[in-house]
């Protein structure tokens, strides 16, 4: 467990705007303008109290895409992570957005972004530990230019929300600007996926 | 401030070695500070064994995980265990997840795949 601690705080201080992804992967707004030609699936507002609701539209849309009931499961829990990031650092509510692309199945999850100033992100509530302090009092040394760093925002800690995405998802991008932070991840559709299109 | 829809039911019960708490619904953010509350109350009485019945719950997110862990840690710190018993796949895949297993007793429950394996720690998912 600890050589995993070592290894994230790494990379959650690394002032990259895209995020914990490889340098490849598409930054969460050209993923979005790509999904433009195919028709969402899924576009739903959410808060603290209608997680549940979200969670079981997720899964609905995920199995009727044809994703595995594993794969599902690990969508699932994604969906919630960022959901309750979103609730916890970001406006208190955000937004869920879900299409089927190239093979894969592909979800947005917005906050709301009011709350994603510099200083005050980071306080991460009841997630304040340690690692919070030192990842507030980081953003206070470097001021304003600390606004791309996305762990100012949704913190990535080990056995929380991104952390636990990253170890399920295929692929995870994450951007933070003036209206909020935005998470895009991947789930491929394995060809018997793909072809089990109805749940059984 | 926003409307908290708790979807998380939870009762206790006096086991043979120690009170039971039966979780069932779902344990999100909405429910997590209630997890919590209820996990302390049963620890003030000073009790070594906790078992904490999963078999209702069909959702846990990563804050009602740590509230567990949280319990755990302090049933270890006075020598006493938390037993997590027959989790549903997916909250058994969150606990795999999030390396529970290694921290607390895990009994039972699904497990990933084909489905017709017990956690290796358990007993069985046929134990009562």
């Amino acid at each position: 467990m600890l050589a995993w601690l070592a290894s994230m705080s790494s990379d959650e201080r690394r002032p990259v705007p895209a995020g914990p992804g490889d340098g490849a992967v598409l930054a969460g707004e050209q993923a979005y303008a790509m999904a433009g030609a195919v028709p969402l699936l899924l576009d739903q507002d959410f808060d603290s109290g209608t997680l549940y609701a979200l969670r079981a539209a997720a899964q609905a849309h995920a199995i009727e895409a044809g994703l595995a009931e594993d794969r599902t499961d690990d969508l699932v829990i994604s969906v919630h992570e960022l959901a309750a990031n979103a609730v916890r650092h970001g406006a208190g509510r955000g937004r869920l957005r879900m299409w089927k692309r190239a093979g894969a199945l592909h979800f947005q999850v917005e906050d709301g972004g009011s709350r994603a100033t510099a200083g005050q992100a980071a306080c991460g509530g009841e997630e304040a530990g340690p690692e919070a302090g030192r990842e507030n009092a980081k953003a206070a040394d470097e001021g304003p230019e600390s606004g791309g760093n996305v762990a100012d925002h949704w913190p990535f800690l080990p056995g929380h929300g991104l952390w636990l995405v990253r170890l399920v998802s295929d692929q995870i991008t994450v951007s933070s600007g003036p209206d909020g932070t935005r998470a895009t991840v991947v789930f491929t559709l394995s060809p018997e996926d793909s072809s089990a299109s109805s749940p059984d | 401030m926003l409307a908290i829809v708790s979807t998380l039911k939870a009762s206790v019960a006096a086991g043979e070695s120690g009170p039971v708490v039966m979780l069932s619904g779902e344990a999100d953010l909405a429910s997590a500070g209630q997890l919590s509350d209820l996990l302390r109350a049963q620890l003030a009485g000073g009790v070594q064994r906790l078992m904490v019945d999963l078999s209702g719950l069909r959702f846990a997110g990563s804050a009602s995980v740590r509230a567990l862990l949280l319990a755990g840690k302090t049933l270890r710190e006075r020598g006493g265990v938390l037993i997590l018993a027959r989790p549903q796949r997916a909250v058994a895949r969150v606990l795999e997840l999030m390396g529970v297993d290694e921290l607390l007793v895990v009994q039972g429950g699904a497990s990933r795949g084909s489905g017709s394996e017990a956690a290796e720690t358990g007993p069985g998912p046929n134990e009562v």
